[in-house]
């Protein structure tokens, strides 16, 4: 680590600026080219001082040139140069003396190669131009004491926003070419479109429909060819093998739990729901982050609702698998959940019993039977369910239909049996069509992409023991959740011995 | 009833200190002391950040708890070898998040949380034991033999609510039975957790809605959420337990240097 420290002691008319001055505290990172580097321990090198615990050198800079002859690979160019230069059409005065297709070499009025020579390669779909430099600092009186200087965006003394923006981009850019980006954004992607434990191969695919900017499926190329093609990555999830072939339904380590906005989002659509005309433009729900835990514009933060990598204690845990919609499996999220879509199923979209709606109504109780508001009308909601089966006085045909739009046709025979002996038993064909919508949002093939093999064993209940006779104790674990600086928390204060006294 | 507990690194000195922290450290004369003699600590006094007087008094009167050395490192690093040699990226929040509550960084326990594990051994002692969250689903409640029990302290609700709606327990019980070898796990965590869901509901919703406490809470976050502790604990024979975690959380430190939030901590507890 080092800091730029001005010393111009023998000029007294100076003032150094604070930022460059001894007490500068902004020491950053460089790479020293020998181990043999100058330490206070050892008395720094001869030339220099030891002033607080740190070594102060006189340096001189000094540059020279690179690449002496045509770089073999584009990686030779991008690893070895680091400052990078304007386009040299623009000076009039530069020839391109080689092209070679990957890397075009620029030499200042045909000079040969020297540190003005620009390199112009092609990186990810990018034009980049960079300057055939390479500035040492060395230290005063011991020449094989040296580093190479790193580039620098933004000038010490005289700081500029321009500048700052200038890195910012650059930043930036280094992110969205980083060789982790195509992978991580792969995997996300994936994840949301129903796989939550895709395969490296999977993966790999779909990273490199990223990088390569194209995908060829089902007979078709998808994508422009430049890095970073979303319609090439996006095709590469949908048409995969791993997301087309229907076998792979039956391995009980495929698919996901769905997420809560597309569980109510889903049902909407698939049971039809009319908007009513005078409720307004737009449907407005209310407090669905607090609700069921996903909202729209309402990310509880940078890690977004759920972790990628969240794996539910149990099954999913044990097999080393991720369920990244399981975080949000809570008692009150489940609850909350239900009890919205019963609200929809039966009073239609409302803010009342838990419904997702905004508040309009206030008075809920007055929908109840008998109550003041007529549910017989839509008046009361922002709009209703408007589904009806093909065949209503077929419990077995109502039934096997909501399977197909609510879980693709996956439901087990025996849940298809007892939701039909529900909606026969309910007295009319639309009290049963309300029963067996609320029965189907709690089956497990609602709730995610499975295929269900049960046996014949009810779950065993929440049990609690009697009351305990022992003395009743309590732990409360309170996280204090942030970016805490430990090291000012508790500090040494004095008294001290055995450590550095410095 | 609260115990405190606080990890940290032991600089060797305050000069150390203030060497190591340069104008962000504070003028040793703001700190307030505390005595560690005896404690076998590299120093007799340690001084506690300014705006944290609480800690100061907590710690005099013997209800607090300082641990050093405690932490996600597995062994010795220093800043040439600390990426080789850490098994936790150690400046990303979600895996340090993460591993604060499971402290378990060789991944030996399955998921399971630090105060699971606690409440795994208690049971096993004959304990009749209960892990309740107040703020979601705790990764350091996580135990392989009590079920985590959540609560809603802000708008908890009843499930199935309307009292003339068709009912649905039974049926719904019937169609999330016991799955086979084979049956997909997604499925089988959604069967799961309903019915722990469903029947954790059926106890805490009285209690969460309907339990009076005399004690007057902060109506704001961590006020609403140790109410709610307060009142599981008072209806605690509900759940036949005489061993309970709970996790409460309370957020937005995300500044480094900032401590202001601590007061409103102090206020609701």
């Amino acid at each position: 680590m080092v800091a730029i420290v001005h010393d111009p002691s023998l000029l007294h008319s100076f003032v150094v600026e604070p930022r460059v001055d001894l007490n500068n505290p902004n020491f950053f990172k460089i790479s020293w080219d020998s181990e043999d580097y100058p330490r206070p321990s050892t008395s720094c090198a001869s030339s220099c001082q030891v002033v607080n615990d740190a070594c102060l050198c006189d340096v001189s800079i000094t540059e020279s040139q690179v690449f002496t002859s045509l770089p073999a690979t584009v990686d030779d160019v991008m690893s070895q140069l680091h400052v990078g230069a304007p386009n040299p059409e623009i000076f009039g005065n530069y020839i391109q003396i080689t092209n070679t297709g990957d890397v075009e070499v620029w030499q200042k009025e045909n000079s040969g190669y020297n540190k003005d020579t620009i390199f112009a390669v092609s990186h990810r779909g990018k034009n980049i131009f960079l300057k055939n430099i390479l500035s040492t600092v060395a230290i005063n009186g011991a020449p094989a004491l040296t580093f190479r200087n790193p580039p620098h965006f933004v000038n010490i003394a005289v700081r500029e926003p321009r500048d700052v923006v200038y890195e910012t981009d650059d930043v930036l850019e280094t992110y969205f070419h980083h060789d982790n980006l195509a992978p991580f954004l792969a995997l996300r992607l994936i994840q949301r479109f129903g796989i939550s434990n895709p395969s490296p191969r999977y993966t790999e695919t779909v990273s490199k429909a990223f990088i390569h900017g194209t995908y060829v499926g089902e007979g078709q190329t998808f994508g422009d060819g430049r890095y970073g093609n979303l319609e090439a990555m996006v095709a590469a999830i949908v048409l995969d093998r791993e997301a087309t072939t229907v076998v792979l339904d039956a391995d009980p380590a495929s698919g996901s739990l769905k997420e809560p906005m597309v569980k109510i989002i889903s049902f909407m659509r698939a049971m039809d729901f009319e908007r009513r005309v005078e409720a307004g433009d737009e449907i407005r729900m209310d407090a669905l982050q607090a609700k069921v835990g996903q909202e729209a514009h309402s990310s509880p933060g940078v890690f977004s609702f759920f972790l990628p990598e969240y794996a539910a204690p149990g099954h999913i845990k044990a097999a080393a698998l991720y369920s990244p919609e399981a975080q949000l499996l809570s008692g009150p999220k489940i609850i909350s959940l239900l009890n919205g879509i019963i609200s929809l199923v039966d009073l239609g979209l409302t803010e009342c019993f838990g419904g997702f709606a905004q508040r309009n109504l206030w008075q809920c109780n007055e929908l109840r039977p008998g109550g003041t508001y007529d549910t017989g009308t839509d008046k009361y909601t922002m709009g209703k369910l408007g589904f009806s089966p093909s065949n209503p006085n077929d419990a077995n045909s109502v039934v096997d239909e909501l399977s197909l739009l609510l879980t693709a046709g996956r439901l087990n025979q025996e849940s298809r049996a007892i939701i039909a002996n529900a909606y026969s038993s309910a007295g009319n064909n639309a009290d049963g069509l309300r029963l067996a919508q609320k029965l189907m949002i709690s089956t497990p093939e609602y709730q995610s992409t499975n295929i269900l093999d049960i046996k014949s064993d009810i779950r065993p209940e929440v049990e609690f023991p009697p009351p305990s006779t022992k003395r009743y104790k309590a732990i409360l674990y309170l996280k204090v959740n942030g970016g805490m600086d430990s090291f000012n928390m508790l500090v040494p204060h004095s008294g001290c011995s055995g450590g550095k006294s410095k | 009833m609260f115990s405190h507990l606080i990890c940290f690194r032991i600089l060797a000195s305050y000069h150390h200190y203030q060497s190591v922290r340069g104008t962000l450290s504070y003028p040793q004369g703001d700190l307030h002391q505390i005595d560690a003699s005896g404690s076998n600590q590299v120093c007799s006094t340690f001084g506690i950040h300014p705006q944290l007087p609480h800690l100061q008094t907590l710690y005099n009167s013997g209800d607090l708890i300082f641990f050093s050395n405690v932490g996600v490192l597995q062994e010795k690093v220093n800043k040439n070898d600390w990426q080789e040699k850490t098994k936790i990226a150690l400046f990303a929040h979600n895996f340090l998040n993460e591993q604060v509550e499971k402290m378990d960084i060789n991944k030996e326990q399955t998921g399971r949380g630090m105060c699971g594990r606690m409440v795994d051994i208690l049971t096993k002692y004959g304990y009749s034991t209960g892990t309740v969250s107040v703020a979601g689903i705790a990764e350091v409640l996580v135990s392989n033999l009590s079920p985590l029990f959540v609560a809603d302290p802000f708008d908890y609700q009843l499930f199935n609510p309307m009292y003339w709606a068709q009912p649905l327990w039974n049926t719904i019980k019937s169609l999330n039975k016991i799955t086979n070898i084979g049956s997909g796990l997604f499925g089988e965590t959604w069967s799961n957790r309903l019915l722990q869901s469903i029947g954790e509901n059926e106890i805490l919703y009285d209690v969460v809605t309907a339990t009076p406490v005399d004690t007057t809470f902060p109506e704001d976050d961590l006020g609403k959420q140790l109410q709610t502790i307060a009142k599981i604990i008072k209806e605690r024979s509900v759940r036949g337990v005489d061993r309970d975690v709970f996790y409460a959380n309370f957020g937005a430190f995300d500044t480094v240097s900032q401590f202001h939030r601590f007061p409103l901590c102090w206020k609701a507890m």
